[in-house]
């Protein structure tokens, strides 16, 4: 008697006899056969859900439950405050204090023409890259490739907490006990302002789109010389078209907002042409694929990288394809 | 500390599809791919090598839902199903157990929380037996079923004690149960006296309890029978 597929999920739902329920233990004294009876299971589950569990919430307490339970934690160095300032003082030392006023002179000329360098320090990337880090507040920012944010450099002080975007971020703000707000400006003519509230800003050159999930937001933005502002409930996608004119739409299941990562990439039944042209939009890249029908092999699914060369080495093995690249020249194509 | 989320996602993706994310954490290519057999634990091996905690929050994201949805089916209770597989990834966390794992780890994952859910439904449908069994049980207190189809056969019985309850105390039953709706919930819910569902839920639970630990105590015989003659 041949186990199939359909036999084992029949067995799941019930609806085998006792003969075939023995022929399938006797198919499961080998282990190789056990994998296959639980990758079937899982499908089988996921094909007959009963509910869909609170995965993000219960994967954010998991994630918590990781955290207390290590006992290093390892990029804490790098930032540190103080340790740039020793360097500082060791540095006015060595040089006297000749050097130290000159230093004093120099600064302060250039603080008058360098203001905004002098007021912000500037968190950049360049293409591929994405950098995370923590801002004094304790809000956590994670910059996607080729962006910049400016942060102020002597700290947010007593009123609102405000940053200036180009490019893309997400941020996981902290909430304050004075309620200060967290604004986030872009160059874009409208800005966020995070009134206690969790969501997602999509925004390029053509569109800008927020999602809320819960609490409330306020978007500001500009029309003819006129400020406007929108607030938004939850469940709510805002998109802005070229002209900056708003549209809200519902969204459907707002609950799938996924919790903060380097950068997810989904893909729905995408085809690799279509990957290729989300890539050379993304990254600023020109992909080459070699044949038409390598072009209609489809992709599904989401996968996090952290960079470029993650998500190509991913695809490459996957699709079982070579994937070569030449700076910013990328070709597709199948082993000979 | 409040946390709250503001995210600018990548911006050429179909906004759509941030909003409908798939549970999915896999990349696998459908249609008539090159390789026929895929091993599609690949991106969680990579995850692993990049590190524990990044390993553990992939497999988290890819086999939580199915886990939490087979758990169910055993003990009767989201949060309980919740609970238990919440408990098998905690415990795979401390012990470093993705270090020793020589399968693939859904069957590491699927087997936990297949123990976890029937050794739970045991302690909770078995215990108000005589005791005689208690004595049983003791000694078998870590025995699992020797067959894989068991587990199978242990949860189709859960669905069909509570399938043959009569038709308002199993929906009572459920909303309690499965839900875990509060009584009050659901005597407002279904426009009853709160007395009236404390009554069906205990009533349903009395019935798959005893459906149940009969099933379970003839089980253990046959058990220790088993272990008898071999």
């Amino acid at each position: 008697m041949k186990i199939t597929k359909e036999l084992i999920f029949e067995h799941f739902a019930n609806k085998i006899t006792p003969l075939q329920r023995r022929h399938i233990d006797e198919w499961l004294r080998l282990k190789a056969n056990e994998e296959f009876y639980y990758k079937w299971l899982e499908e089988w589950e996921r094909n007959n859900p009963e509910y869909a569990p609170e995965s993000t919430e219960l994967l954010n307490n998991y994630l918590n439950f990781i955290a207390l339970n290590t006992s290093e934690n390892e990029d804490v160095e790098e930032t540190r405050p103080d340790l740039v300032a020793r360097k500082w003082w060791i540095f006015v030392h060595k040089r006297k204090v000749a050097a130290g006023f000159l230093l004093l002179v120099v600064s302060a000329v250039s603080m008058w023409f360098l203001r905004t360098t002098i007021q912000y320090q500037n968190y950049e990337t360049r293409i591929g890259e994405t950098r995370s880090f923590y801002l004094e507040d304790g809000s956590q920012v994670m910059l996607n490739p080729k962006s910049s944010l400016l942060v102020p450099r002597w700290g947010f002080g007593e009123k609102n907490r405000e940053v200036i975007l180009t490019g893309e971020a997400g941020f996981s703000v902290t909430h304050l006990s004075g309620n200060q707000k967290f604004i986030v400006k872009t160059n874009k003519d409208f800005e966020v302002v995070v009134l206690g509230t969790e969501f997602s800003v999509t925004a390029n050159d053509r569109v800008a789109n927020i999602a809320l999930k819960n609490g409330s937001v306020k978007v500001n933005y500009n029309t003819q010389h006129q400020v406007k502002e929108i607030l938004m409930e939850p469940g709510e996608l805002i998109t802005f078209d070229k002209d900056l004119i708003p549209k809200k739409t519902k969204l459907i299941e707002p609950q799938n907002f996924s919790i903060w990562e380097p950068r997810r990439f989904v893909f729905e039944e995408m085809k690799l042409s279509e990957v290729a042209q989300m890539l050379e939009e993304t990254y600023g890249l020109s992909i080459e694929i070699t044949s038409e029908k390598l072009a209609d092999r489809k992709l599904i699914g989401s996968f996090r990288a952290k960079n470029l060369d993650e998500l190509l080495n991913t695809i490459s093995e996957v699709m079982h394809i070579a994937v070569v690249r030449k700076n910013n020249i990328i070709q597709f194509k199948e082993y000979p | 500390m409040t946390l709250i989320q503001l995210r600018l996602l990548n911006s050429t993706l179909n906004p759509n599809s941030l909003a409908f994310e798939k549970p999915m954490e896999e990349l696998v290519e459908v249609g008539n791919g090159v390789n026929g057999v895929l091993d599609d634990e690949i991106l969680i091996r990579r995850a692993f090598e990049e590190s524990a905690e990044a390993g553990c929050e992939y497999l988290f994201r890819r086999y939580h839902r199915p886990l939490c949805n087979h758990a169910l089916r055993f003990v009767m209770s989201k949060e309980k199903a919740e609970d238990i597989v919440s408990d098998v990834f905690c415990k795979f966390w401390k012990n470093g157990s993705y270090n020793s794992v020589t399968s693939s780890f859904r069957y590491y994952l699927f087997r936990s929380v297949r123990n976890e859910a029937y050794t739970h439904l045991r302690s909770e449908f078995s215990n108000l037996v005589s005791m005689e069994l208690s004595m049983a049980q003791a000694g078998l207190a870590c025995e699992q079923p020797d067959e894989i189809t068991q587990y199978e056969e242990t949860y189709n019985r859960v669905k069909q004690l509570v399938d043959e309850l009569p038709p308002q105390c199993r929906k009572i039953f459920l909303l309690s149960r499965f839900e875990g709706k509060r009584y009050k919930e659901i005597a407002e819910e279904l426009g009853l006296s709160v007395k009236t569902v404390e009554t069906h839920v205990s009533k349903g639970l009395s019935l798959v309890r005893k459906g149940l630990s009969d099933y379970l105590v003839y089980f253990l015989i046959f058990l220790a029978a088993g272990n008898v003659t071999v």
